[in-house]
């Protein structure tokens, strides 16, 4: 195995309540939490996965959703290479709110930075919950824009690291010379497999780029 | 509402009789329901309403509410005085516990010690909740720096913050802004955004939880509800700001629904003034503040922002000239996207409740300098953590390294290079700890009597004048340069 570290830093924006926390909880500790409490201003989480036998480290900014914190979002996606759009499949505005931040993303952000719009909350429709944006509308807008696109639960965990699995499958791994210069300090543990904790059933990535 | 800590208490505070109700079944049934069982007795007291919720507790419903997490069916000693969880991620129920034994005792010496105090200035205790305190003096300061009894404390607070005052200066306006809300003054926006935090807002509190077989709201969350709507018609510059959701729940733990509503009235515009507005430029001044406070009072985390800065952010260019401090003031410090909530909810979730509650008890007496005492002070104590962390040492060790001399030097120097990167990773160590640090400051003792009650510290000399001094040359700087550049951070909506 490949021992040398990629890290990317990546961002969550959306809609307050969608589940921005509740990914990244999902992802970093395997766990969920019924009324998340709102994210003040920001919090900042690192996790540490392997993908393709490559160490990948995720430095992830997870934000405040309210309208009035967006005015902060640049200090966070300034120098992102990768960013989670997240919308509710159940709540339509939230999906209109992240039309405006993949908007702004492409304006503001690095040019070349990865974008996965994720409709989170499906596991409400399983439970006999009304979809109000259709899986093809995300589609429509991940193929238009050249976005990764997923749709996921945070409270099953269905699909959630399968989304920071296409990020890191996107960034460009380090250049051979780096790797050979393997880093000895750094520690194993914590680490997830995303590979075999790949936990998607129903929904899956459909990537236009 | 305060779950006495031993006896039950009758002379406690009681803002809101349906929660006590919650409680007191609680505490005296104890332990061991489960949400069948108190389905099944509800059916015998009250069949008919019953007729409705068995209708909705289909089989899914059942097994939904078994998976939810319910707190009534949680041992009554898993929560504290206040009905929040013992336990978190950063703190075990052992540790709480070991903790508390020691904490207990002395907030009973602190409590006789306040007794004694106040009937030797003529003052009633009535009732164990006294309503009036001596005016202010230095020995008056002290012992609200070493707590005000809990029991005390919703009094306590109003009476030092002046609610009184402007109680007494707007009489009716509560009931008659909550008239204007029944009538529907609450703008769309702010109804849809408080609605959406009700439930988020101390989700692990037994007043604020919502059991799956409850039909009816929780009191609390109808005052929580009641109250951010109202201040969002008193005022619209401000409607609602996420984080003030906590710093009300807090507040109706302690009071009244019209008192905590002068008491946030209070705190958004004497303590935080302008911080929870639509731009919250009020929030990134009192950054400013801090971060010119970290400058002259904390040097060795000063250092590392200051070669943060003069890194780049994530490369190894050459070095700058250090920038002026109208630069730091406009392009405010990463660390600041942490500290920034510490000031927005008071500390509240923060820091565990007890110390929360401690650091109110300054900040109704002293005012908000005392927010940034505690965050240098909660700095202060973080820094031996994270300058002696490894990377911190290696990036020492780093960039005291002769640059550019000789091919052995280079590939050492390579070597040392791939072990850390880049500045940035110290950075975001750093981030790490200063946002997980303060969630392990369970005992406020051990920021108040190592850090803010030692005169000789430095950081212990900051007065509220120059905390309003700071505020309007930051305010100042930042909205002459914004005016002369308009920042592309500035968005478009």
């Amino acid at each position: 195995m490949n021992t040398s570290v990629t890290s990317i830093k990546l961002v969550l924006l959306g809609e307050a309540a969608v589940g921005k926390s509740s990914i990244v909880l999902r992802f970093v500790s395997n766990d969920f939490a019924e009324n998340k409490e709102p994210t003040i201003g920001a919090a900042f989480l690192t996790q540490r996965v392997t993908i393709n036998e490559h160490t990948v480290k995720f430095e992830i900014w997870d934000t405040a959703g309210q309208e009035r914190f967006a005015s902060l979002a640049p200090m966070y996606y300034r120098n992102a290479q990768a960013a989670l759009v997240v919308y509710d499949v159940t709540k339509p505005q939230s999906f209109i709110k992240a039309r405006h931040w993949v908007k702004e993303l492409h304006e503001q952000a690095s040019k070349d930075i990865i974008i996965a719009l994720v409709g989170n909350k499906i596991d409400v429709l399983q439970d006999g919950g009304e979809r109000k944006v259709a899986k093809e509308e995300g589609e429509k807008l991940a193929e238009e824009k050249g976005l990764l696109f997923f749709e996921t639960s945070a409270k099953t965990g269905e699909n959630v690291n399968n989304v920071f699995l296409g990020i890191g499958e996107k960034i460009p791994l380090k250049k051979a010379e780096e790797q050979n210069n393997a880093n000895e300090g750094e520690s194993n543990n914590q680490r997830v497999d995303l590979n075999a904790a790949n936990n998607g059933t129903s929904a899956n990535s459909a990537c236009s780029c | 509402m305060i779950m006495p800590s031993n006896t039950p208490n009758e002379a406690l505070l009681i803002p809101n009789e349906g929660v006590l109700d919650t409680i007191s079944s609680f505490n005296e049934d104890g332990a061991n329901y489960s949400v069948l069982d108190l389905y099944d007795d509800d059916e015998e007291n009250d069949g008919s309403s019953l007729i409705e919720q068995r209708e909705i507790l289909t089989t899914r419903e059942l097994e939904k509410a078994k998976a939810f997490t319910s707190l009534v069916m949680a041992d009554p000693e898993n929560f504290d005085r206040y009905g929040f969880g013992k336990k978190s991620y950063f703190i075990s129920q052992e540790e709480y516990d070991k903790w508390w034994t020691e904490y207990s005792r002395y907030s009973e010496r602190r409590k006789k010690k306040w007794e004694n105090y106040l009937c030797k200035n003529k003052i009633d205790l009535h009732n164990d909740n006294p309503l009036l305190y001596p005016a202010r003096n230095e020995e008056l300061r002290k012992f609200v720096r070493k707590g005000i009894p809990a029991e005390w404390r919703g009094n306590a607070w109003w009476h030092f913050a002046g609610g009184q005052h402007k109680l007494d200066a707007n009489v009716g306006v509560y009931d008659n802004l909550k008239s204007d809300c029944r009538k529907g003054a609450v703008s769309g926006k702010d109804m849809e955004a408080i609605e959406r935090d009700l439930y988020r807002t101390f989700p692990d509190n037994i007043h604020f939880h919502k059991e799956s077989f409850q039909i009816g709201e929780p009191a609390m969350i109808q005052s929580l509800r009641q109250v951010l709507m109202t201040f969002s018609v008193y005022n619209t510059a401000i409607g609602y700001c996420q984080s003030m959701n906590f710093l009300v729940g807090l507040l109706l733990l302690f009071m009244d629904e019209e008192k905590t509503f002068w008491m946030l009235v209070i705190i958004t515009s004497k303590y935080l003034p302008g911080v929870y507005e639509s731009d919250l430029e009020g929030a990134n001044v009192d950054q400013g503040v801090l971060v010119l406070c970290i400058k002259e009072y904390l040097p060795e985390i000063w250092s590392h922002i200051e070669s943060s800065y003069m890194n780049g952010n994530g490369s190894n260019e050459q070095v700058s000239e250090p920038k002026s401090d109208q630069q730091y003031l406009n392009r405010l410090p990463t660390l600041t996207l942490c500290t920034a909530s510490w000031f927005m909810s008071c500390f509240v979730g923060v820091v565990p409740i007890e110390t929360t509650l401690r650091i109110w008890d300054c900040l109704f007496y002293e005012e908000s300098h005392f927010l940034f005492k505690v965050a240098l002070g909660i700095l202060k104590l973080s820094e031996s953590e994270f300058l002696e962390s490894k990377s911190q040492k290696l990036f020492r060790q780093y960039s005291s390294y002769p640059f550019g001399s000789g091919a052995d030097t280079d590939s050492t120097f390579k070597k040392l290079k791939n072990k850390i990167k880049t500045q940035e990773e110290a950075d975001m160590e750093i981030l790490q700890v200063i946002q997980n640090f303060p969630k392990r400051l369970l005992n406020p003792n051990e920021i108040f009597e190592k850090v803010l009650m030692k005169k000789k510290m430095a950081l212990n000399s900051i007065t509220q004048e120059k905390i309003d001094q700071d505020r309007g040359y930051v305010a100042m700087e930042r909205s002459r340069q914004r005016g002369s550049s308009r920042p592309k951070e500035k968005k478009a909506e």
